[in-house]
């Protein structure tokens, strides 16, 4: 049985993920703690953090690979780990280092997904999507990094399933191929399907996922709509003056390199009265790079500490 | 329960191996056997037992060789150090390598992550690696059989010796198997596995054969899965292969019940 909640902007919404009070030690240290949310039929669900975090620690709890310290996890309404094998049947999963049997071919690797899923209708059609036709009789071992990680995301896929859970999923791939497969997460997600993504990159997360999750130290920052995760979050601008000028004030924002005429700015909020200085200014060159995450954490401590 | 793609995987990664021990038991068998008859061994085996020192005379009696026949030579061949080795490698390899070596690279994890229950893995590797085993025995026990047709030797007696001998080392192995699983669902690097295993069975066989030369050693033998299969006395009569086969049996079930619960719990990767 699905759980129905009630969230702002739908009457009901449907739990396919529901998971409270999560904690997960290893020995006496900790994997996350005290984490709680969930995650609604159809959205695109992203699960943001740096390095050890707690992102993959929580794909495992929620795919009952780890067992928890404490807390629940319920997926489409099934707690973890009752019939975690039917659970699992309707979820596809792509690891964070998808290592299959190298010695397997693409094909024999495929077959073997379909014998042990018992797929009826595998979507061969994804094999075209991601370029792995011509690959289908080369072995698993001989393949490119890249390669291996499209075949990582067809397996996941392979047998329509109602909720997938992709641990860094475009690690290795191409820009182009990474467009295929946002466009790709779009089509799935018009199917009503679900989609939970863990990734460090914050401009993918704003790019395909509906609502993140922001993890730090094993604790959970921040859930947010990407609406206001954008609207909330730090970012940095970088400039090139032509000549020096005398006295350089930028509205709302702190000067965290400078280096001759090169100038870097943290900031928060409109950019419009920023934009405005810059035309004034004789700008050689200007660029917004993607902020650190530790910069769009800054503003969940200071709400934190706030709060 | 029983995965048959979990037992194709199997066959395609071991495949080599298993085909290989099964080839070279079988042929080590009909060498014995074939050699023994072929050549008036015997005054050459009886002058090599006398240079001897007396212990040593006496292991190789009652372990290997207790009487200069072809019954004997059987006996020896199923004793072998080469066909224990053998059986010991498939035994050892196959659970080390698919529970704490997929661990370590990965591979669990994805398999896990399919619609296998642990238990349901954990039990298709044990059957995978109990029929890997029989065929190797089966290889054993091909080669004499052959051997004896071909020197003519064969009788319905020593065919019903030879199924005794092959199912005490069967199940000698499926315990030593068995201790490699549990060993294995409680590591999380294959080769570790791999060598706490060899070396457990490994003392196993030393205080053996240690007790074998050294009385004050001799009280270890109850305690030692070696003293519940020897195919010398199974042929020529001294030992209950029942006894063997419970006690065999029982070890061997423990270590899965161990195996199997903490499996069940255990964190993966």
């Amino acid at each position: 049985m699905f759980l129905l909640t009630s969230l702002p902007g739908k009457e009901f919404h449907i739990s396919v993920i529901q998971i409270k009070n999560l904690t997960k030690f290893y020995g006496k240290s900790i994997g996350v703690r005290n984490l709680s949310f969930s995650v609604e039929q159809g959205e695109i669900f992203g699960f943001l953090g740096p390095n050890g975090a707690g992102k993959t620690t929580t794909i495992r709890l929620l795919l009952d690979l780890l067992r928890p310290s404490s807390g629940e996890i319920s997926v489409f309404g099934t707690l973890i780990p009752d019939k975690s094998a039917r659970i699992r049947r309707k979820c596809g999963y792509l690891p964070g280092d998808f290592t299959p049997f190298g010695h397997m071919s693409v094909q024999d690797f495929l077959n073997f997904i379909v014998s042990v899923r018992g797929i009826q209708h595998p979507d061969y059609f994804l094999l075209d999507r991601f370029q792995l036709v011509k690959e289908l009789s080369r072995k698993i071992k001989h393949l490119s990094h890249g390669t291996r990680q499209k075949l990582g995301i067809i397996q996941a896929f392979f047998h329509n399933p109602e909720l997938v859970i992709l641990d860094e999923p475009t690690t290795g791939l191409d820009p182009l191929m990474k467009m295929e497969f946002y466009d790709f997460l779009f089509d799935y997600q018009k199917k009503e399907k679900t989609v939970f993504l863990s990734s460090h990159d914050l401009s993918e997360v704003e790019r395909i996922c509906q609502r993140v999750g922001i993890i730090r130290e094993g604790e959970l920052v921040a859930l947010e709509s990407i609406e206001n995760l954008k609207k909330n979050r730090y970012r940095r601008l970088k400039f090139t003056l032509r000549e020096p000028v005398e006295k350089l004030d930028v509205p709302n924002a702190s000067l965290v390199y400078r280096k001759n005429l090169d100038y870097e700015y943290i900031f928060r909020g409109d950019i419009t009265q920023l934009l405005k200085l810059l035309v004034n200014l004789p700008i050689r060159d200007f660029y917004f790079p993607e902020p650190h995450l530790e910069e769009v954490f800054m503003y969940y401590y200071e709400e934190q500490e706030n709060a | 329960m029983l995965s048959l793609p979990y037992l194709s995987l199997g066959w395609k990664l071991y495949r080599s191996m298993i085909v290989f021990g099964t080839i070279l038991t079988g042929a080590l068998q009909f060498l014995v056997v074939w050699i023994f008859n072929s050549l008036n061994a015997t005054p050459l085996i009886e002058t090599f037992f006398q240079q001897l020192p007396p212990q040593m005379r006496l292991l190789f009696e009652n372990e290997f060789m207790p009487s200069m026949s072809i019954s004997g030579a059987v006996a020896l061949g199923f004793n072998h150090p080469i066909v224990l080795f053998l059986m010991g490698l498939v035994a050892i390899v196959i659970p080390a390598r698919q529970i704490a070596g997929e661990s370590e690279n990965g591979l669990l994890e994805l398999l896990l992550s399919l619609p296998y229950q642990r238990k349901q893995l954990l039990f298709s590797l044990w059957i995978f690696a109990a029929s890997a085993l029989l065929l190797v025995v089966l290889g054993a026990f091909s080669g004499s059989v052959i051997a004896l047709i071909a020197t003519r030797n064969l009788n319905i007696i020593f065919l019903g010796h030879l199924l005794k001998v092959s199912l005490n080392l069967w199940s000698l192995f499926l315990l030593v198997m068995s201790c490699a699983v549990m060993v294995s669902v409680f590591n999380r690097e294959g080769s570790r596995a791999g060598l706490t295993g060899a070396i457990v069975i490994f003392t196993f066989y030393f205080i053996y054969f240690l007790s074998s030369i050294w009385e004050s050693l001799e009280f270890t033998k109850h305690f030692n899965i070696f003293n519940y299969y020897q195919p010398q006395k199974l042929i020529f009569g001294g030992i209950n292969l029942g006894r063997n086969l419970l006690v065999l049996s029982i070890l061997t079930l423990i270590c899965l019940i161990i195996a199997f619960l903490h499996f069940e719990e255990r964190d993966i990767p």
